[in-house]
């Protein structure tokens, strides 16, 4: 094992990126090129204008990733800005996610908001929104759609966001093996075992093994596969 | 682009697999970004895959899925060069390449003992072409030529050797897809080589 140093940013600073151990950011940090390192945590604000490999990332505060990431292990909370994909066994987001490329996970667990360009490609994917959710195309095995938690942190949370019913999910295309939605507008729901929840709008609905419908709940076509 | 089409409904039909098992296998890069073809439809925007490749890899990954871990499998089949490196005598050993090859890789190469992936596939390579008898052992030395250069840049992507005649005299160049490249009339295409294919198959002989 090749010995290397950590990086700490702490205050304001930049780095052109490289091979580190630990990356620390505490403060404003920005970081020029790729990066590579074991374990990269944020508290703060910054941005990485290249590609993040390491093995844990977590992110307290406000974040710009221009490249692509690698990790096993990513958690974000708070505002995040994807430019690339993100590879990552286990992902987990708080707060609102903007990304431009793919989401590749095994899980992945976001509770807030989320506009992304790309796929969602996750093995077991959940999602409780608070604000309104938008992404083209969704695949995985078990897919769930949930709108906010009855109690998380004591309620505090749904006081501190405002709850507008006006929030819901759009997608294009969702395909999965089971399926749970709530709030979803699609264009086209596939899947093995589809349940839907109150206030979906779906046009087009395939389904293999068995579907069940909510009375407020509108799906144009449902078709046995 | 005339090679036959397959939607993603008719694929799952056919093959019997599941929706989160073909999401699976694209994550863990088990079947490549490039096969997934978007197309719009009267339904909206559908997904195609070219049918024979497609199918052909599903099945490679449903009777391999069982003894090795989808990651070794994904290493298996992407064609990324792994780290492996193989001696003489286990190339001849194994027959993975001919003695007459290995003749050739000597005056190329020099005495070497051990080899890495990338000399190896080098060689596989022109022991198929060498072996279907299309090509002289002078003509190996452009195909070499050309493969040591400029394999690095399709690195982990799709490649294709195209091995060509006009008028007796003999050429080869590499693409991505060979498809997508036409010749004029006179040109004699004698060999299209997949390498990623050729990659496949000689890490299957390998591990």
């Amino acid at each position: 094992m090749e010995n290397l140093t950590d990086l700490k940013i702490y205050g304001q600073g930049s780095s052109g990126g490289g091979k580190f151990r630990d990356v620390s950011i505490k403060g404003s940090g920005q970081i020029n090129g790729d990066l590579e390192c074991k374990k990269y945590e944020v508290l703060g604000t910054g941005e990485i204008k290249g590609d993040l490999t390491a093995e844990e990332v977590m992110v307290k505060g406000q974040f710009k990733f221009g490249g692509q990431i690698n990790t096993v292990d990513l958690k974000v909370y708070g505002e995040s800005n994807f430019q690339g994909d993100i590879f990552a066994d286990e992902a987990s987001f708080q707060g609102s996610l903007e990304l431009k490329g793919d989401l590749n996970a095994e899980i992945c667990k976001i509770e807030g908001g989320f506009v992304i360009d790309g796929l969602l490609n996750v093995e077991i994917f959940e999602l409780t929104m608070y604000w309104p959710c938008k992404v083209s195309e969704i695949g995985g095995t078990n897919i769930t759609i949930k709108k906010d938690a009855k109690f998380s942190f004591l309620g505090l949370k749904n006081r501190m966001t405002p709850r507008s019913n006006k929030g819901f999910l759009e997608v294009d295309t969702m395909e999965g093996d089971e399926i749970y939605l709530e709030y979803t507008h699609a264009k086209i729901v596939r899947g093995k075992n589809i349940t839907l929840g109150p206030n979906c709008q779906i046009d087009r609905l395939e389904y293999q093994n068995s579907f069940k419908d909510h009375e407020k709940s509108n799906v144009e076509l449902a078709e046995k596969i | 682009m005339n090679q036959d089409l397959i939607s993603k409904k008719e694929l799952l039909k056919i093959t019997g697999i599941s929706y989160g098992q073909l999401y699976r296998w694209k994550r863990k890069k088990l079947i490549p970004e490039e096969w997934f073809i978007k197309k719009s439809t009267f339904t909206g925007q559908e997904t195609f895959f070219p049918k024979y490749k497609v199918i052909d890899r599903i099945e490679k990954i449903k009777n391999m899925k069982d003894d090795i871990s989808l990651d070794s499998l994904a290493d298996m089949l992407s064609p990324d060069l792994t780290e492996k490196r193989v001696t003489e005598k286990e190339l001849k050993d194994r027959n993975i390449v001919s003695e007459a090859t290995l003749e050739f890789s000597r005056e190329e190469y020099g005495e070497t003992n051990e080899f890495r992936f990338e000399q190896i596939i080098s060689l596989y390579l022109l022991d198929k072409m060498f072996k279907s008898g299309k090509i002289g052992h002078s003509e190996g030395k452009i195909v070499f030529q050309l493969f040591s250069d400029k394999y690095q840049k399709f690195k982990g992507k799709n490649c294709e050797l195209i091995f060509f005649r006009k008028m007796g005299v003999s050429s080869c160049c590499m693409v991505p897809d060979s498809k997508d490249v036409h010749f004029e009339e006179t040109i004699k295409i004698m060999e299209i080589m997949n390498i990623s294919e050729l990659i496949e198959e000689l890490k299957i002989k390998i591990f």
